[in-house]
C-alpha cells in the first residue's frame, strides 16, 4: 500500500503538481476533521486541470455500507467470527459432499464373542413318530407321553388301554423297550356275515278280508290266502312251507325263514369249521381254533367279527443322529426304525430300502448300503444335542463327545464347566476341512458349559467363541471414523457435518421469520401509531408472555404423538420458533420509527409531499437495518442454542436425523458421557463456537454502524 | 364566523385579501392535547400559538423572534400545514391550506418549504446528497427526466455545493454543508414561501453569515419570501422586513424592522432588545431585567399574559386580556399602554 502510494506520488511528481510527500504520507494515518471519515486519497490527476492538496475532490468517500464494511473488517474479532462462520458453512455444506460416509450409515464390525453355540439335554419326554396312515385321535396324540409316564411307568404296566372319549375307540399302549412304546389301535373287522331270516313282502287283514301285497310271487301269494283261511283269520297261526323256506306273517310282513343260511359276506379267512362253529355258537363271543370272535344278530342277520389290532404312532424317548448330516430322516424312517429296534429286529425296510441295525452294549447303530458298502446311517439317542438355534448340524463325533461332558457334570454335580472338544474344522462355506489324504481336519475348540434350568427339564448350554457381525457402536477413533462412532454405529464426524446443516440452516429460516414479523408489526406499530400501536403493542406483550420452553417441550410432545416426519419437524419447528420469536424485533423496530418518525427529515419529507410508501421505504425501513442486521445476527446464536436444547431434550428433530443437540443427546447418560467424550466433545465445541462467531459478528456490526465509533 | 369577528374587533389584518400578500395567517390557534392517566385522557392544552395574525407580503422576509418555548416554531410548522391547526386560517396566495384536499396539498407542498434548526438531524443518513435534494423533485415532476441531472447541479452550485458531493452522504459534510444541502433540498422544488427555522443557531458566527447571505441572495434571485424564526435579534434584523415578536403564544409586537428595532414599543420588545449586545467595551447597557421565568403554556395567566413580569403593569392588565392596537403605519402592538392612543 504504502508502495504504491509513494509511486502514485512520485507520478504525481513527474506531472508537475507541487506535492509536498510527507503530508500525503501522514494522511493516511490522521484522523480526518469533525464530519469526515478517514479516506483513502484517490489520487487521480483531472483532465489538464491541477489538484490542490486539500481539493475535496482528492478524497474518496464511501457510502455508510462501505463505511460499514471497512469498520467491520477493522474488528478482529468481527473478522475472527467471520472467518470462523465461513469455516463452519464450508465444512457442513462442503464437507458432507466430500466425505464418504452418510448421516445415517450404520457401520458393522466383526467380533469375536462368547456366544451360545449349543445345547444338551436328556431326552425324557416320549415324541409321537405316526404311521403313514395314522388314524390316532387328537387327544390321544397329546396325551400319550402323560399317559406313560404318568400311568405306566410308576406301576411298571407293560401295557395299557385307554378310549378315546371323542370317538369310544380303544387304544392299547403298550411297551416294547424303555424307550419305546407303541400305540395300537383295537379295531373290529367283519369276517363273515349271513342271513337266517328276511322280510320278502307285506299283507293286509282285516276280519275275512286278507290281501298279500305287491312283489310275491302269485304261488306263495296263493299259498298264504288259503293258509290265512284255513287258519279262520288267525294270522300268526299262518305258516306256508315253500321251496324248503318257511313263510309266516308277523305284524303285517310275510317273514322268511331260511331252511340254510345265507352268506351275505365271508372273507377268505372263514373256514367251514369256522362257519359251523359261528352258526352254532350262541350271540356274543365265542372262540374257535384259539382264536376269540364276536358274534351279533340284528333282525335276522348275523354278523360275525375278529378283533384287530395295528400299531398307529410309536412313542420314544430317542432322538435320531444323522451320521451323513445331509440325509433327511423320514417319519416312515422312524417309525419302522424305532419298531425294529423294540421288537429287536436286525434289520427292516422302510420306503423300499434296507437298513441293519447293529447294537453294541448301548449304542445302537442303523447302517445302510451306501456306494456298495455298508456305512452307518442313523443313531438312536436319548442325549439331545442341537445348535443353540434348534438346527441339528453337529455331527455325531461332536454330539458324542457334548453327551459325555453332559453326563460326566451331570454326575459330579457340576453348574459350570471349561472343556475343550475336538470339532470338525470348517472352511468359509461350512464344508468339512480335509488334509492332503482326504482325512477331516480336527481342531481344538475351547467350550464354556453351563447348566440351565428354564422350565423344560435340565439343560447344558455350550458357549464358544465365535466371530460375530456386529454393529460397531462407540468405536473409538480411528483413521477410517476420525471421530469415531456413536451409540447407533453413526459416523461422529458425519454426523456434525449433516447435523451442521440443520442447526445452522434453521437459525437462519426462524430468524428471517422472525424479523419479516417484526419489522412488519413494528413497522405498523411505530408508523400509524394510536390505537393500533396500542393493539400490537399489547399482542407483543402477550407473546412475551408466552413461556418459549414449555410450550416446545409440549408441542414436541404433540408432534411426537402426530408421528410427523423429520423434515416436517423441522418445519414446524422453524415455524414455531420464528412465530414465538418476532415480539423482541417488533419492540426495536417499532421503537426506532417512533424515534425516527419524530426526526427533521421526516418532517421535511412530509413537507416535501413524498407518499407514505416512500417515506416508509426509503426513509424509515433503510435507518431501521443496521438495529435489524444486528439483532438478527445476535438471535442466530440463541436459536441455536434453542434447537440444540429441544434436540437434546429429544423434543427437536428425531433420529436417524442429525443435528448438533441430536448427536449429544446420543450419549445423555452419565455413564456415556464420561466414557465417550470423543462424541460429545466436539459438537459441544461446533456449537460454542458457532454461537460465539454469530456474536462477534453481531457485536462487530452493531460497532461498525455505530455512528459515534470514527475508526 | 367567531373568526372574523375576533379579527376584526382586534382590527389588525383586513378580512379582505390583499394580492400583495402570500401568506396571510388570521387568528390561528394551536393548541395541543396534554394526555395523562391510564385512558390518555384530555386533561388540558398546551397553548403553544394562541389566537395570531399576520401576514407576508411577496419576495420579502418577516423575522419572527422571541424566547424559547413561545410558540414560533409551532407556528412555522402550523402554517405549512405539518400541524393540524386547532382555529384560525392560513391563506396561501389567498387559498386556506387547511380547506385543500389531498391532490390540493400536494400540489401545495412544493410551494412552501422548511429549513429547520439542526442540520445534523434534519438529513436521512442513508440517502446520498443528490437523492435528498431530488426525490421531491421527482416525486413532483419539477423538471423534465432528461434535465433533472443538470437541475441538481444548478440548485447545489446555486448552494455553494461541488457537483461531486452529489454520491456523498450527510456524515461527511460540516453543519454549513448540510445547512447548505437542506437549503438546496428545499430550494430544489421551486417554492415562492421557505419557512426558515432557525436555520443558523446552530452554525458558528462565520458560517451564519455565509448561510445568511446564501438566503439573501436566492431570494433576489429567485424572488422568494421567508417566514424567518429566529431568538437571535441581529440576524433577523439584518435579513427581516418586518418583525413580530411573540411571547407565550401571542404575537405582541409587529412592526417594519427599522420602526421595530428603533422604536420597540411593548415592554417585552423592550426588555428584549436591551439585552442585544453591543461591540463597545465601554458601552454601559442598560438591561430591562424581567423578573421570574416564562410562565407555562398550559396555564398561561390571565388578562395579559405578560403582566407576571412586566415593569409597567397596571391593575387592568390582570384581569383583561390587551387588543392589538395600530400606532400608525404598520406597527402593531398587543398592550394596555397604547389602548388609549388609538382610540
Amino acid at each position: 500500500m504504502e508502495d504504491k502510494r509513494i509511486k502514485s506520488i512520485q507520478e504525481l511528481s513527474e506531472n508537475g503538481a507541487e506535492i509536498q510527500e510527507e503530508e500525503i504520507i501522514n494522511e493516511e494515518s490522521s484522523v480526518c476533521a469533525a464530519g469526515t471519515t478517514p479516506a483513502e486519497a484517490e489520487i487521480t490527476p483531472a483532465d489538464g486541470e491541477e489538484q490542490k492538496l486539500d481539493d475535496a475532490r482528492r478524497v474518496k468517500y464511501l457510502s455508510p455500507t462501505a463505511l460499514v464494511f471497512k469498520r467491520f473488517f477493522r474488528n478482529k474479532l468481527a473478522v475472527t467470527g467471520i472467518i470462523i462462520l465461513a469455516v463452519l458453512f464450508a465444512f457442513c455444506f462442503l464437507g458432507s459432499a466430500i466425505y464418504p460416509y452418510r448421516e445415517a450409515d450404520v457401520f458393522m464390525t466383526i467380533r469375536e464373542i462368547e456366544f451360545d453355540y449349543s445345547f444338551a439335554k436328556i431326552n425324557e419326554d416320549y415324541n409321537n413318530v405316526y404311521s403313514e396312515n395314522s388314524k390316532t385321535g387328537a387327544v390321544i396324540r397329546t396325551m400319550t407321553n402323560s399317559y406313560i409316564k404318568n400311568d405306566m411307568q410308576p406301576y411298571g404296566l407293560t401295557e395299557f388301554g385307554v378310549t378315546d372319549p371323542s370317538s369310544d375307540k380303544r387304544y392299547v399302549i403298550r411297551k416294547l423297550n424303555d424307550n419305546i412304546y407303541t400305540v395300537n389301535f383295537e379295531d373290529f373287522d367283519d369276517i363273515l356275515s349271513y342271513k337266517t331270516e328276511e322280510a320278502v313282502g307285506s299283507y293286509t287283514a282285516r276280519g275275512s278280508r286278507f290281501i298279500v301285497g305287491s312283489g310275491v310271487s302269485e304261488e306263495l301269494k296263493n299259498a298264504l290266502t288259503q293258509a290265512f283261511e284255513d287258519a279262520g283269520g288267525d294270522v300268526l297261526a299262518v305258516s306256508v312251507t315253500l321251496n324248503g323256506n318257511v313263510y309266516t306273517l308277523s305284524d303285517g310282513k310275510i317273514v322268511c325263514a331260511y331252511g340254510e343260511p345265507v352268506t351275505v359276506l365271508r372273507t377268505d379267512d372263514v373256514t367251514d369249521e369256522l362257519f359251523e362253529a359261528a352258526v352254532s355258537a350262541a350271540e356274543g363271543d365265542f372262540s374257535h381254533g384259539g382264536a376269540d370272535y364276536k358274534k351279533a344278530v340284528s333282525s335276522g342277520l348275523v354278523t360275525v367279527s375278529t378283533e384287530k389290532s395295528y400299531v398307529d404312532t410309536v412313542a420314544t424317548s430317542y432322538v435320531f443322529d444323522r451320521y451323513d448330516l445331509n440325509d433327511v430322516l423320514t417319519d416312515n424312517f422312524r417309525f419302522n426304525a424305532l419298531i425294529a429296534i423294540g421288537l429287536g429286529n436286525a434289520d427292516f425296510v422302510s420306503d423300499s430300502h434296507a437298513y441293519g441295525i447293529y447294537s453294541e452294549g448301548e449304542n445302537t447303530v442303523i447302517t445302510c448300503e451306501k456306494g456298495g458298502k455298508t456305512v452307518p446311517y442313523a443313531e438312536p439317542t436319548v442325549y439331545s444335542v442341537r445348535r443353540y438355534s434348534g438346527q441339528d448340524t453337529i455331527s455325531v463325533a461332536t454330539k458324542k463327545a457334548m453327551s459325555a461332558i453332559m453326563m460326566e457334570m451331570k454326575e459330579e454335580g457340576l453348574v459350570s464347566a471349561k472343556r475343550t472338544i475336538k470339532m470338525e474344522a470348517l472352511d468359509e462355506d461350512g464344508n468339512y476341512v480335509l488334509d492332503e489324504d482326504g482325512e477331516i481336519v480336527f481342531d481344538d475348540e475351547e467350550f464354556s458349559v453351563k447348566s440351565e434350568n428354564k422350565g423344560m427339564g435340565q439343560q447344558f448350554v455350550f458357549r464358544n467363541m465365535q466371530e460375530k457381525q456386529v454393529a460397531d457402536i462407540f468405536a473409538a477413533p480411528s483413521s477410517e471414523h476420525v471421530l469415531g462412532l456413536d451409540g447407533n454405529a453413526m459416523d461422529v464426524l458425519a454426523r456434525i457435518m449433516y447435523g451442521g446443516r440443520v442447526s445452522l440452516l434453521i437459525g437462519f429460516i426462524v430468524v428471517f421469520i422472525e424479523i419479516i414479523l417484526g419489522t412488519i408489526m413494528g413497522g405498523i406499530s411505530g408508523y400509524f401509531g394510536k390505537a393500533v400501536d396500542n393493539i400490537i403493542m399489547r399482542i407483543v406483550d402477550v407473546f412475551y408472555c408466552i413461556p418459549t420452553m414449555p410450550i416446545l417441550i409440549i408441542l414436541g410432545a404433540v408432534f411426537d404423538q402426530m408421528r410427523l416426519p423429520n423434515v416436517e419437524r423441522v418445519i414446524w419447528m422453524m415455524a414455531v420458533l420464528g412465530f414465538l420469536g418476532w415480539p423482541g424485533i417488533a419492540r426495536l423496530v417499532r421503537g426506532q420509527i417512533l424515534s425516527l418518525r419524530e426526526q427533521d427529515f421526516m418532517i421535511a419529507a412530509e413537507a416535501s409531499g413524498l407518499t407514505s410508501r416512500r417515506k416508509i421505504f426509503r426513509h424509515l425501513i433503510p435507518n431501521v437495518i443496521p438495529q435489524l442486521i444486528v439483532q438478527a445476527t445476535m438471535g442466530l446464536g440463541g436459536v441455536i442454542i434453542t434447537e440444540s436444547t429441544l434436540s437434546f431434550l429429544g423434543l427437536g428433530v428425531k433420529f436417524p436425523m442429525a443435528t448438533w443437540g441430536q448427536i449429544i443427546n446420543s450419549v445423555s447418560s452419565l455413564s456415556e458421557m464420561t466414557k465417550y467424550t470423543y462424541i460429545w466433545i466436539p459438537v459441544g465445541s461446533l456449537i460454542c463456537l458457532a454461537v460465539i462467531a454469530f456474536n462477534f459478528v453481531g457485536d462487530g456490526l452493531r460497532d461498525a454502524f455505530d455512528p459515534k465509533m470514527n475508526r | 364566523m367567531e373568526i372574523e369577528n375576533t379579527i376584526e374587533k382586534n382590527g389588525v389584518i383586513p378580512a379582505a385579501h390583499d394580492e400583495a400578500n402570500l401568506l396571510e395567517v388570521r387568528d390561528l390557534k394551536q393548541y395541543f392535547p396534554i394526555k395523562s392517566g391510564f385512558f390518555k385522557r384530555t386533561v388540558g392544552y398546551v397553548k403553544a400559538v394562541d389566537g395570531i395574525s399576520f401576514s407576508i407580503k411577496r419576495g420579502t422576509t418577516m423575522g419572527l423572534v422571541g424566547e424559547s418555548g413561545c410558540g414560533k416554531t409551532t407556528t412555522g410548522r402550523t402554517i405549512l400545514r405539518l400541524y393540524n391547526k386547532t382555529a384560525g386560517q392560513v391563506l396561501f396566495g389567498g387559498r386556506d391550506i387547511f380547506a385543500m384536499n389531498r391532490t390540493e396539498l400536494r400540489k401545495f407542498r412544493p410551494k412552501a418549504q422548511i429549513v429547520f434548526q439542526d442540520p445534523y438531524s434534519s438529513l436521512s443518513p442513508r440517502l446520498p446528497v443528490e437523492e435528498i435534494i431530488g426525490e421531491a423533485v421527482r416525486t413532483h415532476g419539477i423538471v423534465p427526466k432528461e434535465r433533472y441531472g443538470d437541475y441538481i447541479t444548478k440548485i447545489m452550485e446555486d448552494c455553494g455545493l461541488p457537483e461531486y458531493y452529489k454520491e456523498r452522504y450527510p456524515h461527511e459534510f460540516s453543519g454549513g454543508q448540510r445547512q447548505r444541502i437542506c437549503i438546496a433540498r428545499a430550494l430544489a422544488l421551486n417554492p415562492e414561501f421557505i419557512v426558515c427555522d432557525e436555520p443558523v443557531s446552530a452554525l458558528d458566527v462565520s458560517i451564519q453569515a455565509q448561510i445568511i447571505n446564501l438566503f439573501k441572495d436566492l431570494q433576489s434571485e429567485y424572488g422568494l419570501t421567508y417566514l424567518f424564526i429566529s431568538h437571535d435579534l441581529s440576524v433577523v434584523e439584518h435579513i427581516s422586513d418586518t418583525v413580530g415578536v411573540m411571547y407565550l403564544g401571542d404575537l405582541v409586537e409587529y412592526a417594519p424592522t427599522d420602526k421595530l428595532f428603533s422604536d420597540p414599543r411593548h415592554p417585552y420588545t423592550k426588555a428584549l432588545f436591551s439585552a442585544i449586545p453591543v461591540p463597545d467595551p465601554e458601552y454601559r447597557m442598560n438591561r430591562i431585567i424581567l423578573e421570574g421565568a416564562i410562565p407555562s403554556p398550559a396555564n398561561p395567566p390571565q388578562g395579559c399574559k405578560f403582566h407576571t413580569r412586566c415593569s409597567e403593569c397596571k391593575e387592568i392588565c390582570k384581569t383583561v386580556a390587551p387588543p392589538t392596537v395600530q400606532l400608525g403605519g404598520d406597527h402593531y402592538v398587543k398592550c394596555h399602554l397604547y389602548t388609549d392612543e388609538k382610540g
